[in-house]
């Protein structure tokens, strides 16, 4: 029966200040100690609440430096497609007619007559 | 421990805890505040510190040719403004700002000294010079971008196109008919940002709905650029006032290409004057003078009232009717029809008119489309006039017979000309082709319009061989011939009134000629009118020449064979020091016949050896169509040579580089 069990005083006393049983330690008295099985455990949460709270930090920080990339790419893409718009209004400007009939007859070229054009289908 | 004491204990609990129930209360309060409350008002002055709303610089459809080539399109420009107030320097300043955008320092100066926190300084210039003077790092000069509107083409189809405003709306031209379809949206995007400025976020650009489109007309870039320098030239050399010149499709009613002179370039329209932006060949009237003969012609012969040789009296060139007298250039006594027209004898056509009847003709020049607008999709298309029966006394019609007392606009004229081309289909003249959205899929396509079959298709080929005799050493329209290619047309010189005395002028005239090529299968109808040239007046001396440089070029252009037998270059020199002077080179008999005569009984020639160039020349010279493989000489053919060439159509000839 449970009424007859009597604790010995090691089961019944704990450590004053860590409140552990003091069966539960190497060390029978009033001494601070952990067992290795609670410096593993708590070294274990230690790292994993600094690494979550680090890792938390840096994924801010890489999200914000993405968003930055994200937009000067965007601008970038802004401002290339602008060029190429440029661009094509400046290749416009130099394959009009005007322009290619007098660089045309500045190297000494004329216009063909009809006799001399034959049309290949 | 004492009652009292107990009690005082209790007393001080109560305290602290009430004391903690109204800072808590309080808090709460204020948090009910500022996250109900005044969520909105918060959130909004929490958003403008990192969030800015960026307004991009409105944008504008593109103006294509038939060809794709760009006529018309917007890019984004710098512009620069100033803050006064924020200026320390300002003369400084002004020379830096005058140095960079090539200005007089004292006109920037001007505006420096104004008491204003904003002004222009000069709006949409080169990115070369906006970087200058951001080198100069100047206190109180800020830079935006805007969009300027660009015509590469410079004065090429200024008057078409028109011009867009500084504020993205179109104002004349095109740009003015087709703004709703080529303005593009108001857009704005949203921006995050850090403290120091830079964006972090960039959100889609949100527009207003307005979807922004691209035009792709009918015009052709290289015979717009033709017709424009021609015409530019002839009012040049005939110290004229003004030209126009229309080439159009007569097929389709595509025009491919209306040019003004003198010209006007878009991209600087503020430094032309109002009066030299208008499209004259849609809203100017002139009187058509006798280019109508071919109308009136065309009526007579549809009705089946004469044929090309009824003969009619001439009058020896003097002819009194309804209280005036009537004159021809040329005394004539008696005519036929189809001569009255090719050597435009006025009295011979008020005779025809007689025939036919005013009412008739007043159908007909209806039908033909005078009087009324086309319908073109351009601004400020005039009607034109034409006398109803009722309201012509007989000289108005006499005069109406000879194209006098009427007025039209060069589109009428053209489209009518290309009625009697066509085998006597009036079409819809149009200017834009497709309308595109932003990736190039057509949103509409605009297609060829009959609006009304006006001759029968014999009437138009009876029309159409009188018509071309204008154009030969017989009629009036020597000059506007072009070697190679049978051409028909019709010349007209119409006085004009003179604004003085109400009367009609003897100096001052328009000088017409509307014509087509190739005769069979026109490609084209040129109409070209000069306004009052100086000195030679007659439309085929003024303007035909105009009509055969330009057709010259567009057949080339466009790829269209020669219908006649060309001397060649070579042969040409050694044939003109033996003919006699004026003979023409050209012999009027199409090739095809020709040839047959000749190398029907060898058959099919030996090819082997020749060059590309000469076997396409004698293929065709022989009817065949001739497709090529490989560069270089002959080296295998098929059929092969000596085989009989009737029901051959086609001629295969491979080329291999000479070793």
């Amino acid at each position: 029966m449970v009424g007859n069990f009597i604790p010995s005083e090691i089961q019944r006393k704990r450590n004053i200040r860590t409140g552990i049983k003091l069966e539960n330690c190497k060390a029978r008295g009033n001494r601070f100690y952990f067992s290795n099985r609670q410096i593993i455990v708590t070294a274990l949460l230690l790292l994993i609440f600094m690494g979550s709270g680090i890792g938390y930090v840096w994924s801010n920080y890489e999200g914000t430096q993405i968003g930055f990339d994200l937009s000067r790419l965007q601008q970038e893409e802004r401002t290339i497609k602008e060029v190429n718009r440029k661009l094509k209004v400046e290749l416009a400007t130099l394959k009009s007619t005007e322009y290619l009939e007098k660089a045309a007859k500045a190297l000494g070229l004329k216009e063909a007559s009809p006799d001399q054009i034959v049309f290949i289908p | 421990m004492k009652t009292s004491d107990k009690k005082w204990i209790r007393v001080r609990i109560y305290l602290v805890a009430i004391f903690f129930i109204i800072g808590l209360g309080a808090n709460l309060l204020r948090a009910y505040q500022l996250q109900v409350l005044e969520r909105d008002k918060l959130n909004k002055l929490a958003l403008s510190g990192y969030k800015a709303v960026v307004k991009l610089p409105p944008k504008r459809g593109t103006i294509y040719d038939r060809d794709g080539h760009i006529l018309a399109d917007s890019v984004e420009v710098g512009s620069v403004y100033a803050n006064p107030r924020q200026i320390e320097n300002k003369k400084i300043t002004a020379g830096h700002l005058a140095l960079s955008l090539d200005v007089s320092s004292g006109d920037i100066l001007k505006l420096l000294e104004k008491d204003s926190p904003f002004v222009w300084i000069r709006r949409r210039v080169s990115p070369e010079k906006i970087n200058q003077i951001k080198s100069f790092e100047l206190k109180g000069v800020g830079f935006t971008t805007e969009t300027r509107r660009f015509y590469p083409g410079k004065a090429l189809a200024g008057h078409l196109l028109g011009f867009a405003g500084n504020d993205n709306q179109g104002l004349e031209g095109i740009e003015k008919f087709y703004d709703n379809v080529l303005k593009g949206p108001n857009e704005t995007l949203i921006q995050m940002q850090d403290a120091v400025g830079r964006p972090f976020y960039i959100s889609e650009p949100e527009g207003d709905g307005q979807d922004m489109r691209n035009l792709v007309l009918t015009i052709d870039k290289d015979i717009q650029y033709k017709a424009q320098e021609a015409l530019e030239a002839q009012v040049k050399k005939a110290n004229a006032k003004s030209g126009q010149c229309i080439v159009m499709d007569p097929d389709t009613g595509e025009i491919l290409a209306m040019a003004v002179a003198p010209s006007f370039n878009p991209n600087i329209f503020n430094e032309f004057n109002s009066a030299d932006w208008r499209n004259r060949a849609i809203t100017d009237c002139y009187e058509p003078g006798s280019t109508v003969k071919a109308f009136l012609l065309s009526a007579a012969l549809e009705k089946n009232l004469i044929t090309p040789n009824t003969n009619f009296y001439c009058e020896n060139g003097e002819y009194y009717i309804g209280g005036h007298t009537i004159h021809d250039t040329h005394k004539y006594e008696t005519l036929s029809a189809s001569d009255i027209v090719v050597l435009s004898s006025n009295i011979g056509a008020i005779k025809i008119g007689q025939k036919l009847g005013y009412e008739n003709y007043y159908e007909y020049m209806k039908k033909f489309g005078f009087g009324e607008k086309i319908g073109v999709d351009l601004m400020g298309e005039r009607n034109g006039s034409l006398r109803s029966p009722q309201a012509a006394r007989e000289v108005d019609k006499a005069n109406a017979f000879f194209g006098h007392g009427l007025a039209v606009t060069s589109l009428q004229l053209t489209a009518a000309m290309s009625s009697i081309a066509n085998g006597g289909r009036l079409m819809r003249p149009y200017i834009v082709k497709e309308i595109r959205d932003q990736a190039g899929n057509a949103v509409k396509k605009n297609q060829p319009e009959m609006l009304r079959r006006v001759l029968s298709e014999e009437t138009s080929r009876e029309v159409k061989r009188v018509l071309e005799d204008v154009v030969s050493e017989k009629g009036t329209a020597e000059k506007a011939a072009i070697t190679g290619f049978r051409v028909a047309g019709k010349t007209g010189t119409s006085q004009k009134i003179d604004e003085k005395t109400g009367r009609y002028s003897h100096e001052k005239y328009v000088s017409i000629f509307v014509g087509f090529v190739p005769v069979e299968d026109p490609e084209m109808v040129i109409l070209v009118a000069i306004d009052e040239p100086k000195g030679a007046t007659y439309g085929g001396l003024v303007a035909g020449p105009v009509f055969s440089e330009i057709g010259k070029w567009a057949l080339s252009n466009m790829h269209v064979q020669p219908d006649l037998q060309v001397a060649s270059s070579d042969n040409v020199q050694e044939a003109t020091a033996n003919d006699p002077p004026g003979q023409s080179n050209v012999v009027r008999r199409p090739i095809i016949e020709e040839a047959a005569d000749m190398e029907s009984a060898a058959g099919i020639p030996d090819f082997s050896g020749q060059t590309i160039r000469q076997v396409l020349k004698k293929g065709k010279s022989l009817g065949l169509d001739v497709s090529v493989d490989g560069t270089g000489t002959a080296v295998m053919q098929s059929p092969e040579a000596g085989t009989p060439l009737e029901g051959i159509t086609s001629i295969n000839v491979t080329f291999k580089p000479a070793v």
